[in-house]
């Protein structure tokens, strides 16, 4: 497999995938359906959106997510896609938050929920911590897959772009 | 940033060689990561960095045969990367190179040449980089030998490739970094496909906006 050209060509993809998710996030009132029953999303805190071409420029949002809101959809008005973002997630048994950088796709500072094992077993603490974020990664597949469904269809995805442009003008 | 406690920042790999994993046995596991494991960097032939795998939260440790139970934990293979770095303080290094070529210089009554200010840089280096302690980067390593994820745990871009380059290494597998377009392949698309462009142009919102 040649990893580097499909990397240079799909680079965006991660982008407009967490761009596709903030309008999801927006709408839904983070009742995002393809997290998964019962599951919340919010986009925390933080946020990096970046611009396209060779050397793009990048911006980071800081702050409380309603405050934010107006300066990111000018930013995303300009034609910058989201890079990074904390996001939480709220599930009914305990609430997850981490970064999400999606150029390589690395999950940062994930806090999981803590668990009612004591610390003495080892093994089953590095087992429950390890089946709490495989569960975060397979919701994160689950989202994903459902923009991708809508990204490798032509019809699907322009009436996404006509959406976007309808909900952030 | 570790598996073991606290936040957790990873990347996820895949191993691309089913056939490679099948035979890879607990003995054969155990014996690759002791012929890779982390040993010292050797001064005296100029070594300045060396890397290496030890027993998982044990950076002192990389008896792997004697820790099996901390390397086969449920159905991953968990070790740790450690990589370490020799640094020697600049403007130290230069006042003692200074100081020893005034006293050579006096010594013996002429300006030193070339060669003997090389020699006493060297002598001194070397004898400082016995003596520093290293700057020791670590990393966590879970593989789930059920679907063949690799997750390197650590923050730094360069840790984690170099990682994952001694794991391919050490057990002659290729591994694959889990990013967005990989997605693509597990939805029927293989790569030739992809390189000819199978998806339409990604969004722009201005140009959307400009149309309206």
């Amino acid at each position: 497999m040649d990893y580097l050209a499909l990397k240079s060509k799909y680079a965006l993809l991660g982008r407009d995938f967490l761009t596709w998710l903030y309008r999801r996030v927006d709408e839904t009132d983070g009742q995002v359906t393809e997290a998964g029953k019962d599951t919340e999303v919010f986009f925390d805190d933080a946020l990096t959106v970046v611009g396209e071409g060779d050397s793009p420029a990048a911006s980071t949002f800081q702050g409380q997510p309603q405050s934010m809101k107006s300066e990111l959809r000018a930013a995303l008005r300009s034609g910058k896609k989201i890079t990074r973002a904390k996001l939480h997630l709220i599930r009914p048994d305990g609430e997850w938050s981490f970064v999400l950088d999606t150029d390589e796709w690395i999950v940062r500072s994930l806090k999981v929920p803590n668990g009612s094992l004591d610390g003495s077993d080892e093994e089953a603490l590095l087992l429950d911590r390890l089946a709490q974020l495989e569960q975060l990664e397979s919701t994160l597949e689950q989202m994903f897959d459902a923009y991708l469904k809508i990204r490798v269809n032509s019809k699907a995805y322009q009436e996404l772009g006509e959406s976007i442009s309808a909900w952030i003008s | 940033m570790g598996l073991k406690t606290g936040p957790m920042t990873w990347r996820g790999f895949q191993t691309m060689n089913p056939q490679i994993m099948k035979e890879l046995d607990c003995t054969k596991i155990l014996g690759l990561l002791e012929k890779n494991a982390f040993r010292n960097p050797e001064v005296v032939d100029g070594e300045v960095e060396s890397h290496g795998f030890v027993v998982f939260d044990e950076i002192l440790t990389t008896e792997f045969d004697a820790n099996s139970e901390k390397t086969f934990v449920g159905s991953y293979v968990i070790f740790s990367y450690r990589r370490d770095r020799l640094k020697l303080p600049a403007a130290y290094t230069r006042a003692l190179v200074k100081a020893e070529e005034a006293q050579a210089e006096e010594k013996k009554g002429s300006r030193l040449s070339r060669m003997e200010r090389t020699a006493i840089k060297e002598r001194i280096e070397l004898m400082l980089y016995k003596k520093v302690i290293p700057s020791i980067q670590v990393a966590d390593v879970a593989w789930s030998l059920t679907d063949g994820t690799v997750r390197i745990f650590s923050g730094s871009k360069g840790v984690v490739e170099t990682c994952a380059e001694l794991i391919e290494a050490c057990f002659g597998v290729d591994l694959l970094p889990s990013e967005p377009f990989v997605r693509l392949l597990d939805e029927n698309y293989d790569d030739a496909k992809l390189l000819k462009q199978a998806l339409p142009a990604p969004i722009y919102i201005p140009a959307l906006l400009n149309a309206e």
